[in-house]
């Protein structure tokens, strides 16, 4: 009935009704296969690297609940078993701060000792991002910003809060004395931090396809969008040494999720009889089984076979200029290799730390423009 | 009719009743003023039975004044014109066609509301005439000749290459000894130039000699026995293909050289898109199409003729109506739009320079001071109360100025009696007046001479620079190159390709253009 009456409307007054649409990528975010020509660092069956973070010329990965170095042998682990899976990494002044799954936020020292910074509730599960807010070093003063991406699920769920449409995501600020405070909540799987202009920070909400500024005098607020209408669920954000950011994006958004996810009778079906990994939502990596949906399907396009829609896994990264343009990205395409991309450290030599949880590897981009 | 230049002797006979390598068409030191200007003057130019003679030059050179003295639509002054070896002097266009003299132009001159078999036999009709056997004529006619074409279609519904076919298969059927292509491929795909050619080709093998006036060099190179450069209405030279190179033709065509340099940008372009065009859907000709213009950026969009470019074009302007259902979106700064007038668009800042310049992109009757101030005129969000020629003249003659428009009397010159290149910096002008948010030129170099078409592209850019959002929609892939800063490629009413400006080449543009 509502549906008819939609069609009514929109038919006596096309503009009235606005249909929800995915825009393409293009011009900055045109696809390539820059992520699948990348140099691999380090891959692994056994790695599921999720978060990366630079502290000058040494680069950290984390991998379920340890925290490895990367170096010429690959991987060294600096500090594991720490409790739970490390959800988040951020370096913060001069040394690296992680939110541990059941755990709450740790310090941990170039020797590989943790020491809790905060267990509050408020921190203790699905943490997604840390930001260090500006000149804030804990050991000596300065807070911290916490993005969680739902109160209901863990970190690793991201697609049971995508089908249930919750909004449960907050932003919480953790001071000095490990005291947490709430200073946003009701968001859309916030998933990444930032230091914006002047004192405003970059928040990505993910299931808003969005990034925006907000103040730290005013988080609560709604923000100005710097990215809106992305063509996919933006992740974490990292500042660039030479202005800019880069922004992760493990989740491309795609037609069919979308019209099934407009369909709560279908939605529901599928929660009660399809399992988990079969779900039609993205995902960060495709296991390539035969019931994979989307995989098969495949279209002639310039001469190449390609799926006849964006499967359930993309691999993108991307550079945010101080203009809030897209000014570079590398894709891993449907038919590349390189999906979920989940953390992204940019280095002071152009290069650019990948961590790419859906192929299991970390890789190294180089930054196209100066 | 007297004084022949060489008597067809029986030996070599054709089948379009000329004789083989003897010239159909012979003109010896013809003249033409119109008032005190001089459109052609003392020229030389022979046709042979069975060969391809390309005319070149720019606009204003005196092709079309020496195709109108041989079609009988105007007289020369002095000098002799020999037609199948006798002198000539053809009173009207049906005294030309009658003699064996056929035109094929660019916007063909077929009735459109007609069929095709109808229209092959206009003038022809007999009394009490009956279809059915006039479809099976048309039907074997245009077998004939390999063109595919249901004789029973509207002229109206049909590609402009297959209108053109149309035309041809009626000049032979009228005993052409003379075809004169007037820019046939101006706005026909790359198949159906190939098409063109091959029709061409047939008509060559028997015996009819062709005048080919065009201004795609490479296509009289690659196509034409003989070439013939005009500029200022005097013959340059008149040389075989093999003998000339692109550059030679240029030089000979505006004295000086010309290349298709490339423009580049001199800012970067804005972050937020000016106009965003969403899964904009219309019939079965734009289906899902989606793009964003950024302020600052050219945005070239290649691709072959019924991609959807125009229609697109023209649905942000107003001009056509998106499906109602699910038709998608367009977003003018972010707010969703939809314009029922161009007029409203136009308000709004979107400016849309029309392909069909003839049709839709001026009043042909009125001067040209006339023309750019009802353009601006109807970008004003009120009409004044009295329009006087003083105010006309000063907004008008400050555009003129701008878009480098020149004539000798711009106030009273009117736009029939322009070039082609002047009379596309006309229609620019009279989009231009106001400084737009978004600028669509639609083909803006089609039938513009190479001189005229690096002042457009200046133009083009000069916008793109003050942080106008521009489109190029062009099927011309050298214009694609030197403008724009990002290449899209639309294929049956969507985009399926983007290029930067430094990885396109015309090899990778048509290749995601056709596959």
């Amino acid at each position: 009935m509502a549906r008819a009456s939609t069609a009514l409307l929109e038919w006596l007054r096309p503009g009235a009704v606005r249909r929800p649409s995915i825009r393409p990528l293009e011009a900055g975010l045109r696809p390539n296969s820059r992520l699948d020509e990348s140099q691999t660092i380090v891959t692994s069956p056994e790695l599921t690297p999720d978060d990366v973070a630079a502290l000058g010329a040494l680069v950290f990965v984390s991998s379920g609940d340890a925290i490895l170095r990367l170096d010429d042998a690959g991987t060294t682990p600096l500090a594991s078993n720490l409790g739970g899976r490390v959800t988040a990494m951020r370096v913060v002044g001069s040394n690296l701060v992680a939110a541990v799954e059941g755990r709450g936020l740790i310090q941990v020292r170039a020797d590989g000792t943790a020491t809790d910074l905060s267990d509050n509730a408020l921190v203790l599960r699905c943490v997604t991002d840390i930001l260090g807010l500006k000149g804030a070093e804990p050991s000596r003063s300065g807070d911290l910003l916490v993005a969680v991406g739902s109160t209901a699920v863990d970190s690793m769920s991201w697609g049971q809060e995508f089908v249930a449409k919750r909004r449960s995501g907050r932003l919480v600020r953790v001071h000095t004395d490990g005291r947490a405070e709430l200073v946003a909540d009701s968001l859309g799987w916030p998933s990444g931090l930032a230091q914006g202009t002047g004192e405003n920070i970059l928040v990505s909400l993910s299931m808003d396809h969005r990034i925006e500024e907000r103040s730290t005098t005013n988080l609560g607020v709604p923000g100005k969008a710097v990215l809106e209408n992305l063509a996919g669920y933006p992740g974490r954000l990292r500042e660039r040494p030479g202005g800019g950011w880069w922004v992760a994006m493990p989740y491309l958004r795609n037609r069919a999720t979308e019209l099934l996810m407009s369909e709560d009778e279908a939605v529901a079906d599928m929660l009660k009889n399809v399992v988990e990994t079969e779900w039609l939502i993205p995902m960060l990596r495709s296991e390539n089984v035969y019931r994979d949906p989307l995989q098969i399907g495949q279209q002639r396009v310039m001469g190449q076979l390609k799926p006849w829609a964006p499967p359930r896994t993309y691999g993108l990264v991307f550079r945010l200029g101080t203009d809030g343009r897209v000014v570079e990205s590398a894709h891993s395409t449907p038919d590349g290799h390189r999906k979920g991309v989940t953390g992204v450290a940019p280095l002071n030599d152009g290069t650019v730390v990948v961590a790419c949880q859906g192929a299991r590897a970390v890789v190294s981009v180089r930054e196209m423009q100066p | 009719m007297s004084a022949a230049v060489s008597m067809p002797t029986g030996e070599g006979l054709s089948t379009s009743g000329n004789v083989m390598g003897q010239p159909v068409l012979a003109l010896r030191g013809v003249t033409k003023r119109y008032g005190g200007a001089v459109a052609i003057d003392a020229v030389d130019f022979e046709v042979l039975a069975g060969e391809i003679h390309a005319l070149l030059g720019e606009n204003g050179a005196g092709k079309s004044t020496l195709a109108k003295i041989v079609s009988g639509a105007t007289s020369r002054d002095t000098g002799e014109m020999f037609f199948n070896g006798i002198e000539t002097q053809f009173a009207s266009p049906a005294d030309a066609s009658a003699a064996g003299v056929a035109m094929v132009y660019q916007e063909t001159s077929l009735v459109d509301s007609m069929t095709v078999s109808q229209n092959l036999f206009l003038g022809f009709e007999k009394p009490f005439n009956r279809l059915a056997p006039l479809n099976i004529q048309a039907r074997e006619l245009l077998e004939s000749h390999n063109f595919h074409i249901d004789p029973t279609a509207s002229v109206g519904m049909l590609g402009a290459a297959q209108k053109q076919m149309v035309e041809i298969a009626r000049a032979v059927h009228r005993s052409a000894r003379l075809v004169i292509f007037d820019e046939p491929t101006a706005s026909v795909t790359p198949e159906e130039k190939q098409q063109l050619f091959l029709s061409m080709e047939q008509l060559k093998k028997r015996g009819v000699g062709i005048v080919f006036i065009t201004h795609n060099l490479e296509e009289a190179l690659q196509n034409a026995d003989r070439i013939t450069v005009m500029r200022d209405g005097v013959v340059q030279a008149t040389k075989p293909a093999t003998e000339l190179t692109r550059n030679d033709i240029v030089r000979m065509m505006v004295g000086r050289d010309v290349e298709y340099s490339r423009h580049p940008p001199s800012r970067e372009p804005d972050p937020r898109p000016a106009l965003e065009i969403d899964n904009l859907t219309l019939g079965n000709i734009v289906r899902n199409m989606s793009f964003s213009a950024f302020p600052g950026q050219i945005v070239g969009i290649a691709g072959l003729v019924g991609a959807g470019r125009t229609e697109t074009a023209m649905v942000a302007f107003g001009a056509l109506k998106r499906r109602r259902l699910r038709g998608g979106e367009i977003r003018l700064n972010g707010v969703p739009v939809r314009y029922r007038t161009p007029r409203q668009a136009i308000r709004a800042g979107i400016a849309y320079v029309t392909e069909d310049r003839k049709a839709s992109g001026f009043f042909s009757d009125l001067t040209i001071y006339d023309n750019i101030h009802l353009g601006y005129l109807a970008a004003q969000p009120k009409l004044p109360v009295l329009a006087t020629s003083s105010q006309r003249d000063a907004i008008a003659s400050k555009i003129v100025e701008r878009f480098r428009i020149r004539t000798l009397k711009p106030a009273k010159a009117k736009l029939v009696e322009l070039s082609g290149g002047n009379q596309q910096k006309v229609v620019l002008a009279k989009s231009l007046t106001r400084e737009p948010l978004v600028a669509i030129f639609d083909e803006p170099t089609r039938g513009v001479d190479v001189g005229a078409i690096e002042e457009i592209h200046s133009t083009i850019r000069e916008y793109a620079d003050a942080g106008v959002a521009v489109i190029v929609i062009s099927s011309y892939l050298p214009e694609i190159l030197a403008l724009s800063d990002r290449i899209l490629v639309a294929r049956g009413g969507r985009v399926v390709a983007e290029f930067s400006a430094d990885e396109a080449s015309e090899e990778k543009i048509m290749f995601a253009a056709v596959h």
